[in-house]
């Protein structure tokens, strides 16, 4: 596919020649830009790779209450590293592939734009803040922003998550086939509990969804009726829950299959995310 | 572009096509470790690489992102023909079967050991995560790295991997080391991809893109004249030879109903063109100028539309009988359209193409409508399954050469000889004039019994005189090799209220897809290794194969009988929920045993007539009585989560040691001059092990060690006839082959040793090690190298040689019975496998390590069959999911939490050593005992293959 091959040294280097070279792509890990599936990739013959290896976007940092994770940060290194928030590590270990994680990258991913991203729900239900170069300099953008519309010029630096949402009550609930499937439905859900009543009151609720639509979405609705309330029985959720999606059947499950386990997905993250601050991921090794 | 970078220590500067794959390129650099088994989609695994010290999947980079990187494989760890500890622990866990996905293994155990010294079960998974394994089921890998972890504290840690049977033998019966395994974790040169020519023409086939049509024109003018193009075959000049392409004994049971290319493609991804070119480049750029007008028919894509009144005909052929053709042959044959070729049968198999029935048969024993009355319950069901595929990790494959006047054919086949007789036949010329090369197979399970790809490449080497590469893509593997039938099976039983059975009867409605490979004999597997296992005295079925627009359907282990095992099993477990018995008891009540005369076996004759026999070994008791110990059989399990519900179930299996009556093999055993031996056998090793039980057979026969013993096998220029590794023949007839011939290089032995010692060979033993002794005289002895030097003398006997021969009208069924424990959540459908007993009686266990991954492989992967796997298709018949992101098959995350296989030794009178078959008995059990264990846990019967969360939020009326 490639015939071309860049390795620019900064970033503004990499922008002007993804502006400058036509049928130019970025390439991260590669992880997918290099497999099969780029048979079928839809937005026409790319020719010339402009490989992100070398640009400065490693690392994950915490500054001014927020976590920065460089766009080259692989899954795995989001697993291993200690400062990686909770849920992003628990949608990062559902990656279950070892050697893709070693090659794929945040920014990679954030690209695809995929409805079955683990890290892009993880994003959303963190209230995650994309950094683009872009060819005016370096802009900010909301991930649901990011996943609606972007240039693909613009490239992908890093994902800022304030620290507050990180700390958040939080679980993912998904449902696969088998331990290598893609997220065929994916739930990962977010929120703050009060503690200054009785009964704990929800806030500051976030739901992210993948599989029911072409890319992740937020369940906006649920989120709306959910602020300021107690957390709702499982049953009530789901009731809820079903008549707002509307998923495409396919190979992977008819409309009326996805529709009925992601409402009870969307309802078991939720309860699971009331125990989430006892849970934490362990590292399965030290690197 | 230049790149530089460090591989396996070495620094290399290259210049390189930036966009080239990186396995692609190593491979060209001579790291043929790097595999591939799903043409960089990235799901196999089998090309790891570490880079950097992380172990990636090389498929996933291209040469543009090695700059710089530092580079490792698994001939890093091959130095000095040495292995490493990892790679012995994995010969000693027995781990290393068909080796394709091996070099993988190890770099990730590599990788593994290296961040973690002190693995848990999880981190292993994790490790493993990315490699696919079709043969071994993953368990042993744990064992593996437990060793491979204490052998790095303590270099001479040993360890038990599996339990050692018969007393009375030094070799059978007790673990052993694979005679190849360190060649295949070495990553040396072993498959088909490693021994093609660097300058080798490629054949591309043009495939069809709709299910069924007329090729109305085609026009390769312009794609002849594109540069690097050497030869295109179409049907217009295609020899008018029709042949089957299932690689079974002359006669085969299946009708010769294909040309190498037709005027009428049958299936989407059917032949239209056979390009050879210089290079798959050119070959791609001539395929875009093959100008083809197709005249598109209506598909039939299920038995029920291809025996539907006006249902499209495949065959509307001109139909030909060998021997026993019907009388009304002219008439059927008036309405034959010759675009449609013909259809042979060797002999009659009742099919009737112009009705798109490939084959039928029906037959019994008792009377089933008196059994029926006198039942005080009855079931009556349909159970259904759906179109699987084997998915070897190592694709099909061939390369073709000439040698001289002789052409060469480097094969991943299980059928050397028959791939030979049927090339011969296409080509027209004798059978000494090919020569067929067992290369190492990386898996078949069955779909490498037929000859999908092999004969055209070797026709059109005959033709070009050009040396000729074909591998197929992972697309073509599913669209274009081999499936299981899909079936559809009734059963009607019936039993009275104190358990006893009274009746049974099956009725199997099977499509073959487009071609009948085995349009008999798999469907008839259904029944034939299902109603055996139950002492009933009225039995009786019916089998209808139905020719379709699917992909092509064949062998695929199990053979048919899984299905057949599925249906009756959960049946019987519905009789007993119907008369309120134990199901096990009533198991029990009505199983087979040692002693018992399947008189059912009269009607299940393999396109000829069966005939009656006693069971002579079956370990059936003992399999049900530890598998209802270890699974604590009625005892009610409850999970913390009130989602899932737990349930238990269980079926008893059977299957058959090869072909009685049909199947023979050879073999011969050489004394080398120093007294070692050498055996050339017929038989296929296909990753079994057959090999080391060939080793094992003769070295015990021999009293002499392993290591003294060779093999050179599957060679049709230098080892004797074989019909190949199916239908469970191996250890059984192969194997049988060998000990045959050690016999008689025993007797040989003696006679010699008595001209030396001058003592009568009756007086005269062999005696470990390689030694032959006086009985009555103990100071008179001779060893083997003196022996040999001997008879190889001017004075001497000439060399030592012995020939055996096996053949076996007796059935050897090993017997086995699995029990499991599932999990089912009844809110989303999910079931999880968390316990799983096989309990297997293969007679004498030869390699109890290698017999043990064998059944774990078997199970794990109908485990995959049960609950996930399945080809589907859109209503043009196009299949939709002819790769591993959309075709899920079981990777180590997905081996169930408790995992079992434990070996029940009984002792056949008819096998070598008293073996019997192991491997395909092995994938019977795990969808009626998974169903019976979802019902246990949720009350609803699956009839339905495979058991998606989906179908069972359906029956559950979620949904």
């Amino acid at each position: 596919m490639f015939k071309e091959f860049y390795k620019p040294a900064t970033l503004n280097e990499a922008v002007q020649m993804r502006h400058s070279i036509p049928q130019s792509v970025y390439l991260a890990g590669g992880a997918h830009l290099n497999s099969l599936a780029m048979k079928d990739y839809d937005k026409g013959p790319i020719t010339a790779a402009i490989s992100v290896a070398n640009l400065p976007m490693g690392g994950i940092s915490l500054n001014n209450d927020m976590y920065r994770i460089g766009a080259n940060v692989t899954v795995q290194f989001l697993l291993d590293n200690q400062l990686t928030p909770n849920l992003l590590k628990i949608c990062a270990k559902q990656f279950t592939n070892r050697h893709v994680r070693n090659v794929a990258t945040v920014g990679g991913n954030l690209s695809l734009n995929r409805s079955s991203s683990n890290l892009i729900s993880a994003f959303v239900a963190l209230g995650a803040l994309v950094e683009l170069m872009t060819k005016d300099g370096t802009v900010l953008v909301t991930v649901e922003d990011y996943i609606f519309a972007h240039d693909d010029k613009d490239l992908v630096t890093a994902v800022l998550i304030p620290k507050d949402r990180a700390a958040a009550y939080c679980a993912s609930r998904l449902y696969a086939r088998t331990s290598s499937d893609i997220s065929i439905l994916l739930a990962t859900v977010s929120f703050d509990l009060s503690d200054d009543s009785q009964e704990p009151l929800l806030s500051n609720v976030k739901i992210a969804l993948g599989g029911v639509a072409p890319t992740q979405i937020h369940l906006g609705q649920l989120e709306k009726h959910l602020e300021g309330k107690a957390m709702p029985s499982r049953e009530a959720i789901e009731s809820f829950v079903k008549p707002l999606l509307n998923p495409m059947s396919d190979l992977r499950g008819g409309s009326e299959f996805k529709r009925e386990v992601m409402a009870v997905l969307v309802a078991k993250a939720l309860h699971d995310a009331l125990k989430s601050k006892e849970i934490k991921i362990g590292n399965l090794s030290n690197n | 572009m230049k790149i530089n970078f460090k591989l396996n220590g070495r620094e290399r500067v290259l210049d390189v096509d930036p966009g080239e794959k990186a396995n692609v390129l190593l491979r060209s650099l001579g790291i043929i470790s790097v595999r591939d088994g799903c043409n960089g989609e990235g799901m196999c695994g089998a090309c790891s690489i570490m880079i950097n010290g992380k172990v990636v999947n090389s498929c996933l980079l291209i040469a543009g992102q090695l700059d710089g990187a530092e580079l490792c494989t698994v001939e890093y760890y091959s130095k000095q023909r040495t292995l490493n500890v990892i790679q012995s622990a994995m010969v000693d866990a027995g781990v290393v079967q068909c080796g394709y996905c091996t070099p993988a293994i190890v770099l990730a155990i590599e990788s593994l050991l290296a961040r973690c010294p002190n693995p848990g079960k999880e981190d292993v998974k994790d490790a493993l995560s990315s490699v696919f394994c079709r043969c071994t089921g993953y368990e042993q890998f744990f064992n593996a790295v437990e060793i491979a972890v204490q052998r790095l504290k303590d270099p001479n840690y040993k360890c038990t991997v599996a339990p050692s049977f018969c007393e009375d033998m030094r070799i059978v019966g007790k673990p052993s080391p694979k005679m190849d395994a360190s060649k295949l974790l070495r990553g040396q040169k072993a498959y088909v991809e490693d021994v093609v020519d660097p300058h080798a023409c490629v054949l591309k086939m043009v495939r069809s893109p709709y299910a069924h049509a007329y090729i109305k024109s085609i026009d390769t003018t312009e794609a002849e004249k594109c540069p690097g193009v050497v030869y295109i075959m179409t049907h217009k000049n295609c020899p008018d030879i029709y042949y089957n392409q299932a690689g079974q004994g002359f006669p085969e049971p299946s009708p010769y109903d294909r040309k190498m290319i037709g005027e009428k493609v049958l299936h989407v991804g059917d032949r239209v063109a056979a390009i050879v070119a210089e290079t798959m480049e050119m070959a791609l750029e001539a395929e875009k100028k093959i100008k083809v007008e197709y005249e598109v028919l209506k598909p039939v894509l299920t038995a029920s539309e291809a025996k539907a009144a006006n249902a499209p005909i495949l065959h509307n052929s001109h139909i030909e009988y060998v021997v026993g053709a019907p009388d009304n042959l002219d008439e059927m044959n008036e309405s034959a359209d010759p675009r449609d070729g013909k259809v042979i049968y060797q002999f009659p198999i009742h099919g009737d193409p112009h009705r798109n029935l490939a084959a039928s048969v029906h037959a019994g024993i008792g009377d089933v409508e008196k059994g029926f009355a006198e039942a005080d319950e009855i079931v009556d069901n349909w159970y259904a399954t759906t179109q699987i595929q084997c998915t070897p990790v190592e694709p099909h494959v061939v390369y073709s050469k000439m040698d001289g006047d002789r052409l060469v054919i480097h094969a991943s086949t299980q059928v050397p000889w028959h791939l030979r007789r049927i090339v011969a036949s296409i080509i027209q010329t004798s059978e000494n004039n090919i020569r067929v090369i067992k290369e190492r197979v990386g898996g078949g399970f069955g779909s490498k019994q037929d000859i999908v790809l092999e004969e055209v490449c070797a026709y059109l080497t005959w033709v070009t005189g050009r040396s000729i590469y074909q591998r197929f893509t992972r697309e073509e593997e599913f669209i274009a090799s081999r499936t299981r039938h899909v079936a559809d099976v009734r059963v009607k039983i019936g039993g009275k209220k104190d358990g006893t059975i009274t009746a049974i009867y099956m009725d199997v409605q099977a499509n073959t897809g487009p071609y009948g490979a085995h349009c008999l004999t798999v469907p008839m597997n259904a029944c034939s290794k299902s109603l055996p296992l139950f002492d009933c005295k009225n039995m009786a079925f019916n089998v209808d194969t139905w020719y379709s627009n699917i992909a092509p359907a064949g062998a695929y282990q199990g053979y048919g009988a899984p299905k057949g095992s599925y249906a009756l099993q959960l049946a019987v477990a519905e009789l007993s929920e119907k008369l309120n018995l134990d199901h096990y008891k009533v198991v029990k009540q009505n199983c087979v045993r040692e002693g018992v005369m399947l008189e059912i076996l009269k009607s299940l004759g393999e396109g000829r007539e069966g005939q009656a026999e006693k069971v002579m070994s079956c370990g059936l008791d003992k399999a049900l009585e530890r598998g209802y110990q270890l699974l604590e059989w009625g005892k009610k399990e409850t999970d913390p989560d009130p989602d899932w519900k737990i349930g238990k179930g269980f079926a008893i299996v059977q299957q058959g040691s090869g072909l009685p009556g049909l199947d023979s093999a050879n073999a011969e055993v050489r004394m080398l001059s120093d007294g070692t031996f050498m055996i050339l056998s017929g038989g296929t090793d296909l990753g079994t092990g057959l090999d080391t039980v060939s080793i094992k057979f003769a070295a015990e026969t021999l009293c002499t060690d392993t290591n003294l013993v060779s093999i050179v096998s599957g060679d049709t220029d230098v080892t004797p006839f074989d019909v190949g590794a199916y239908a469970s023949s191996g250890t059984y007839f192969s194997g049988g082959a060998t000990q045959d011939a050690a016999s008689n290089m025993r007797k040989r032995i003696l006679e010699v040793a008595s001209d030396f010692l001058k003592e009568p060979k009756e007086d005269l033993e062999l005696e470990y090690p390689a030694t032959v002794r006086s009985k009555t005289h103990k100071e008179k002895s001779v060893t083997y190298k003196e022996l040999a030097h001997f008879a190889e003398t001017g004075e001497g006997c000439g060399q030592l040689m012995a020939y055996g021969h096996f053949i076996c009208d007796k059935a050897s069924f090993p017997y086995g019975a699995h029990f499991c424990q599932v999990k089912v959540n009844q809110r989303t459908g999910e079931v999880k496998v968390q316990k799983y007993f096989c309990l297997e009686d293969c007679g004498t266990p030869v390699n109890p390590d290698l017999a043990i991954g064998q059944m774990y492989g078997g199970v794990l992967k109908t485990i995959g069959h049960s609950l996930y796997e399945e080809m589907v298709y859109d209503k043009g018949g196009k299949c939709l999911n002819p790769n591993f992101t959309d075709y899920k098959v079981p990777m180590i995350g997905d081996v169930p939490d408790v995992f079992v296989s434990e070996l029940v030794q009984t002792d056949d009178p008819y096998g070598p050593f008293g073996a019997k078959s192991i491997s395909e008995i092995t994938c019977n059990g795990a969808a009626p005992c998974i169903a019976e264990a979802i019902h246990d846990a949720v009350g609803v019967w699956m009839r339905s293959w495979p058991f998606s969360a989906e179908k069972v939020l359906k029956a559950l009326g979620k949904i």
